[in-house]
């Protein structure tokens, strides 16, 4: 996953795929490009390419919530398509993230 | 993003329906005050419509709707109630989302800021208003014991699933767990939902899940996960729903219906109405609910009002397919009539199929009569959307207007509905504007501040008539006149030839208005000339009928439906045509040796017709297939002429031929005859071969037949009117016996007619009588009875005139019938006086005597009929109200007879007068006469204490039991029928006898 840090947002750009095959890695990819940096308040998940997601790659979403809204960070996922965006809000995703396309 | 046209399309019409809805409802404000359930339909409405566009990714259609769904949210949340304001501004949006809607390909680049704005200013000064109740909440149980409290559209959507009969479950999955394997993840599971059920909530659980290393513990098949609570509604049971979900049985968990509550008290399961959505006690996941804490709260049950299972009966199909199934299905009708012309000549040659013909026919006649209903649509469609315009325009013009429909339920196909919407606002608006008067001007002139306009569809005659009626100041013919000649559309001479119906027609013209300034509802001279050219391509007319100072009412007749019509084979010139049936009113067959009968007048030719004079068009001359033949050349010899009557112009067509009457499909002009404007269409006939159809208002046009048909009517009035108190018509049968004399005699002494043969009479003495009806009747010649020539008969087929009214009814003998007339009786009783005959009146330039039916059956048989009939022997006084001098004469002459003492007075005005200064023992009254008609005059008399003792007798030619019913109603004491001798002297001693307390009292 390519982690962007500029003017106070971390933009991560998601896979194509955002599943279970993946997560290891994408976890690993994001606790190491922001974990220890203060220079950032909002963590902004860039799905535009992201074509598929499982039930994991929304659990890993919602673990990228509670592990840095815990440290007051704004998460936002910005970019969805049109069925991801149907299963956000039918997962109530909107109470947790802030959604733009 | 719009991704399928055909489910869009889908989504356009379902979205009308809900947009109608919405309108509806919005104009009943005061309804929606008292009746949460409106309020709770047009939230329903708007969040379907933005359910479905957020689906196609319809984003200003979102939007709108959502900001839509935010106002009737807070209104049924209680925080503020709704006034005209909110409802103008919801009006407002819903105008805008039927724009987008209409508009969906473009709906994206259109602009609805200002309605947003709109409605953002509503929800900010929501907290001002007065709160209305809030809208209960609804609890559920599941089989496992545990509640679910919905609340906001939840609610509406557990309602509507309750109302549809469906079930309602809960669906527990542990994210991971469950749907790790799931075929194409969660995206595809509530696809697979929303495919079989409504979704209606979600409950979601993620307090196990609290970091990165809970996601990768879960990955390692560690508990944590995230639950899952879908709650669908669905017609589904548990194993159709686990097998279309692909989720197993023991997650759906069934919610028990019957257990549907509502709590009274404060429920411990909190609900959020900032979002609407479910929320388990505590954040307890849906999956834990508390069962004990649900059990604590009382219940109520729901009132079950719209609780009954509604079963799907009707399905929407793609107007398309009903297109070309209708197309086919006439197509099919043409291939019935080719097929029944083809094997006409071979029914009687093939054993058995005639009946299987027979079968084709009715079974092809009914498949298309069937599609052709598919297709009809009531006119409440179109009908619907007044009430918001009148609310509209009465708002704008200040005026006090009250709408009303009838007959909305009354159907046409749906082309026509949709082509009927715009004609049919503009009569309105022009009725708001123009027809109804300021409510001040109203109370001037005696009225109701409120004015009225109606809208009326009804079936007469095989059309559609649709009235819009305006209870206003009715047309201002002088004022049409005034601007018609200040616009130059018409010269004059031209408006001083003009009857009334011509001056009303003039509204029609392009340009013309009287209004005296122009507002945006109308009066800018446009709109009533489309509205004709509109309901004339429909195949339709309009008709004005206007009083002065009563309102006005335009009628727009319509066929019900344009595929199909009905139509009458017609050739002339060796061309074969279809006539449409609708506008046709009767046919006339003119023989040779009747030629004359066929006068020319004001340079057209034309015929009298029961006294009226119709002009007649030779078919010939104008379709022109005489090419260099002169026109003479091309009339027929012997002509059949068609009757058409077509709004207030009636004319014949002259052809040579009737061939048959057929069904035809109506295929549109080729473009070469499109100028051609006798021509509605082109159908192909029976035998395969094209026919054109005929179009009566383009004959009218090239025939430039309405002036002359004004003419006629001058030239028929001049004819009709020479005596202003003769104007009753009579209905004469008109009959030749074996001389040349032609007799006649009233319809309403006429039972039957029989034809007869000469072998059919048998001779007992003298006298002569035939078998009828199983009984034998005695027949008898009235020439033999009158000074009339008399001679031999020897056609073989007469004919026998069977009367009714009379106490012993004999036949009368006659060679021939020569034509059954209504016509104004001028009786000349001074040179042809003899016993039988009641005088003589001069028809078509011939001598007709009119029989006395009784004094022909006293010569005839004095034992039945005494030639010194029943005397009575006190000197009563009666007073006759009559005003046709026919029956005064013959109605005087029986009561002379019977000895009584007449006065005769010619309507019930004069009457009243009469009872006023003379004593009289009865009175005998018409019912239908001019000045004052005799159900007034019996009114008054019964009113007046002085005269309620004298017995009044209905002497009418109007027959049946209805109108029976309403004479006695209407204060007559008896009721009888005009030349009904007998009854009517038997009914006078009655009448008498009663009222002198049964003595004869002198």
């Amino acid at each position: 996953m390519q982690i962007i840090i500029k003017n106070g947002t971390a933009t991560c750009m998601a896979a194509v795929e955002l599943t279970v095959t993946g997560i290891n890695q994408m976890v690993a990819d994001v606790k190491k490009a922001l974990d220890g940096r203060e220079d950032f308040d909002t963590i902004c998940v860039d799905l535009s390419k992201t074509i598929n997601i499982d039930s994991m790659g929304l659990t890993f979403l919602i673990g990228l919530y509670k592990t840095y809204s815990a440290q007051g960070k704004k998460i936002k996922l910005t970019g969805y398509n049109d069925a991801l965006f149907d299963i956000f809000k039918i997962m109530k995703f909107d109470e947790l993230f802030e959604l733009s396309k | 993003m719009i991704q399928n046209q055909e489910y869009i399309q889908e989504f356009v019409e379902e979205a009308k329906g809900h947009l109608e809805t919405l309108e509806s409802i919005l104009i009943r404000v005061d309804e929606m005050k008292s009746n949460p359930e409106l309020i709770n339909e047009v939230f329903r409405a708007v969040h379907s419509i933005k359910g479905t566009a957020g689906f196609f990714g319809l984003k200003n259609i979102v939007s709108l709707s959502h900001a839509m769904e935010n106002v009737f949210g807070e209104i049924r949340n209680g925080k503020f109630s709704i006034d005209d304001e909110t409802a103008d501004v919801m009006l407002k949006s819903n105008d805008c989302l039927k724009d987008l809607i209409d508009h969906v390909g473009e709906s994206e680049n259109m602009t609805i800021d200002s309605c947003l704005h709109d409605l953002k200013e509503l929800l900010n000064n929501a907290g001002k208003v007065k709160a209305q109740e809030p809208s209960p909440d609804i609890t559920v149980r599941s089989s496992e014991g545990k509640t679910i409290t919905f609340c906001g559209s939840n609610v509406l959507m557990i309602q509507d699933g309750i109302r549809q009969g469906y079930k309602i479950y809960e669906i527990k999955l542990r994210f991971n767990r469950d749907l790790l394997n799931y075929d194409n993840g969660p995206v595809r599971l509530f696809k697979n939902i929303q495919q079989v059920g409504q979704l209606v909530d979600t409950v979601m659980d993620h307090s196990e899940i609290n970091s990165f290393e809970d996601v990768l513990a879960s990955l390692d098949g560690a508990d944590n996960d995230i639950y899952l609570g879908i709650v669908v509604t669905t017609a589904l049971d548990t194993a159709r729903l686990s097998a279309a979900i692909q989720i197993p049985e023991k997650n759906i968990i069934p919610m028990d219906v019957k257990n549907a509550e509502v709590p009274v008290s404060e429920s411990p399961v909190k609900c959020d109405r900032r979002d609407n959505t479910v929320k388990p006690a505590a954040t307890v996941p849906a999956v834990k609910a508390n069962p004990e804490a649900a059990d604590s709260v009382k219940p109520q049950k729901i009132t079950p009002p719209a609780l009954s299972i509604k079963m799907e009966d009707s399905i929407r199909v793609n107007v398309q397919i009903l297109n070309e199934l209708m197309n086919m299905a006439s197509e099919m009708v043409l291939g019935r009539n080719q097929l029944l012309r083809t094997l006409e000549n071979y029914k009687k040659t093939i054993p058995g199929l005639a009946p299987i013909l027979q079968n084709v026919d009715r079974l092809t006649s009914g498949m298309q009569e069937k599609i052709m209903q598919t297709r009809m649509q009531p006119v409440a469609n179109v009908f619907n959307k007044f009430p918001r315009i009148i609310r509209d325009i009465s708002k704008k013009l200040h005026k006090e207007i009250e709408l009303k429909i009838d007959g909305a339920d009354v159907e046409l196909d749906k082309s026509m509905i949709e082509a009927l919407g715009d004609p049919i606002t503009h009569l309105v608006r022009n009725a708001a504007d123009h027809g109804l008067e300021s409510p001040e001007d109203r109370e001037k002139a005696g009225k109701s501040r409120i004015g009225s306009i109606s809208l009326k569809a009804y079936h007469e005659g095989g059309f559609v008539n649709i009235d819009v009626t305006d209870d206003g100041g009715g047309l201002n013919v002088e004022k049409i006149k005034q601007k018609a000649l200040e616009t130059s559309l018409v010269s004059r001479t031209e408006i001083e030839n003009m009857n009334e119906q011509d001056v009303f027609k003039l509204i029609f013209k392009p340009g013309f208005s009287t209004a005296d300034k122009v507002t945006d509802i109308s009066g800018r001279g446009v709109g009533m000339d489309v509205v004709k050219t509109n309901i004339e391509k429909l195949g339709g007319s309009i008709e004005i009928y206007s009083s002065a100072g009563k309102g006005t009412t335009i009628r727009l007749v319509l066929p019900l439906t344009l595929a199909i019509i009905q139509s009458l084979i017609v050739e002339t010139g060796g061309q074969v045509f279809a006539l449409p049936q609708v506008n046709m009113k009767e046919i006339v067959r003119i023989k040779v040796q009747d030629s004359n009968k066929i006068e020319h007048i004001n340079g057209a030719d034309v015929i009298r017709l029961r006294g009226k004079l119709l002009p007649i068009v030779y078919l010939a001359d104008i379709i022109k297939t005489a090419g260099n033949q002169k026109n003479s050349e091309a009339k027929p010899e012997v002509a059949i002429i068609i009757v058409i009557k077509i709004g207030v112009i009636r004319f014949g067509i002259a052809v040579h031929s009737i061939l048959e009457s057929e069904e035809t499909l109506v295929k549109p002009l080729p473009q070469a005859l499109k100028g051609c404007v006798c021509y509605s269409g082109v159908t192909i006939l029976g035998d395969g071969k094209t026919a054109m159809i005929l179009d009566p208002e383009g004959i009218i046009k090239a025939a430039k037949l309405k002036n002359s048909t004004r003419l006629m009517d001058e030239a028929s009035a001049d004819t009709e009117t020479t005596n202003d108190a003769d104007i009753e018509q009579q209905d004469l049968l008109l009959f030749q016996c074996s001389g040349n004399e032609i007799f006649a005699l009233d319809m309403s002494l006429v039972a039957r007619v029989e034809e007869i043969t000469l072998c059919q009479i048998d001779k007992v003495g003298s006298k002569e009588f035939f078998q009828y009806r199983g009984d034998t009747m005695r027949i008898i010649r009235p020439e033999e009875f009158l000074p009339v020539n008399s001679e031999q008969l020897t056609a073989e087929k007469m004919v026998v005139i069977i009367p009714k009214l009379v106490s012993h009814p004999m036949g009368i003998l006659a060679r021939q019938i020569v034509d059954n007339v209504k016509t104004v009786v001028n009786l000349n009783t001074g040179d042809l006086k003899a016993k039988g005959l009641l005088g003589s009146i001069l028809h078509n330039g011939r001598i007709v005597l009119l029989l006395q039916l009784y004094e022909l059956f006293g010569l005839a048989d004095p034992d039945h009929y005494p030639s010194e009939s029943r005397k009575v022997s006190c000197d009563y006084q009666l007073l006759l109200a009559e005003d046709t001098p026919f029956f005064q004469k013959i109605t005087k002459e029986y009561l002379d007879e019977a000895g009584y003492r007449v006065t005769v007075v010619p309507n019930g005005k004069a009457a009243l007068e009469c009872l006023e200064h003379e004593k009289f023992d009865a009175v005998i009254s018409d019912i239908n006469m001019p000045i004052m008609d005799g159900l007034e005059l019996v009114r008054r008399i019964k009113d007046n204490p002085a005269l309620t003792d004298i017995p009044v007798i209905a002497l009418t030619s109007l027959t049946g039991e209805s109108n029976e019913k309403y004479g006695i109603n209407s204060g007559f004491d008896y009721y009888e029928y005009k030349l009904d001798r007998d009854h009517l002297l038997n009914t006078l001693d009655m009448a008498l006898n009663k009222k002198n307390g049964g003595e004869i009292a002198c």
